[in-house]
């Protein structure tokens, strides 16, 4: 029930003076949108649970720090990304997340002749190499800038703006070809 | 500009509060095709927008386990305490490595001082 109410200024303060009851809270207004994000770079729910449980650690332990509280869930975010990514890294896998696809010509009919449905670009996302959806969640999904995203990817703003551009028009490209294939 | 150039442009301004550059407005203004591309763009990145609302469902235990491993790290989840592990592991050999190098540029130092005295001894 609590799930669907934000991260206020009250509840941080509260968690900074160390009250166990305030953090519970704030793990349950966040655990599911925090889960689900790390379920997403990962890809595995087994693995997504231990970097979620990671994440709160590490927000349970430098919350005192953080100070800006109207960014907070964009904080939130950056720290799973950032557990994330070590975690990738720490099982050697790290790689599939820099990776980006080479693009591929999409002649053909355009998409703009009929209507999206959300199903299709569910499907799309999934058929994104994990480097190419990993740019598009961050950014469009949770918020990031293309600065915080290459912060957090160690690469750079430029380099993030190439994902994902090459992101969107992949997806596009992805949706459209199964229109193909259905017709 | 043509129709390929602005086809080209536009997954970079979708989606995006930039505005587009004013020659790929005027493109979309007069061309229908070009401008129901980027309406697609538009549509495609608002149903991921939605989809990012979708939360997954949460695991048996889950507020209860990380609850527990702020506390007691000792109860978190296998996986997880590994991850802490390998780390732990990673700081130790780190400061071994750097407590062995100090160690060497000492050594290194005395060794140099000794033979310069030597040096100055015998001249």
């Amino acid at each position: 029930m609590s799930e669907s109410k934000r991260v206020d200024g009250d509840l941080l303060a509260a968690c900074r003076n160390g009250d166990p009851d305030a953090f519970e809270e704030l793990v349950r207004r966040t655990q599911r949108r925090v889960f689900t994000l790390a379920h997403r770079l990962t890809g595995d729910r087994s693995e997504a649970e231990d970097v979620a449980q990671e994440a709160y650690l590490r927000v349970y332990r430098s919350l005192g720090g953080f100070r800006q509280d109207a960014a907070f869930e964009t904080w939130l975010y950056r720290v799973v990304t950032n557990t994330a990514m070590t975690y990738l890294r720490h099982r050697g896998r790290f790689g599939e997340l820099l990776e980006i696809e080479p693009a591929v010509p999409q002649p053909g009919p355009q998409l703009a002749d009929r209507a999206v449905d959300r199903d299709e670009v569910r499907r799309g996302l999934a058929e994104l190499s994990r480097g190419l959806r990993a740019v598009l969640v961050l950014k469009e999904m949770y918020g990031l800038s293309c600065r915080e995203i290459g912060e957090e990817l160690g690469i750079t703003e430029g380099a993030v703006k190439v994902r994902l551009h090459r992101a969107r028009k992949r997806l596009r490209d992805v949706i459209q070809g199964g229109t193909r294939h259905e017709v | 500009m043509r129709c390929d150039e602005v086809l080209l442009i536009l997954p970079e301004y979708a989606g995006e509060d930039e505005p587009f550059p004013r020659e790929v407005e005027v493109h979309l203004a007069t061309c229908p095709e070009c401008a129901a591309e980027e309406g697609a763009y538009r549509e495609v990145l608002a149903h991921v927008a939605a989809i990012g609302a979708e939360t997954d469902l949460l695991p048996p235990r889950f507020l209860e386990d990380v609850l527990a491993g702020l506390t007691r790290p000792d109860r978190v989840r296998g996986a997880a305490r590994r991850f802490a592990h390998d780390r732990s592991a990673r700081y130790v050999r780190a400061r071994y490595a750097a407590v062995s190098l100090g160690g060497v540029v000492v050594g290194a130092a005395a060794i140099a001082i000794i033979r310069r005295r030597t040096a100055r001894r015998a001249a």
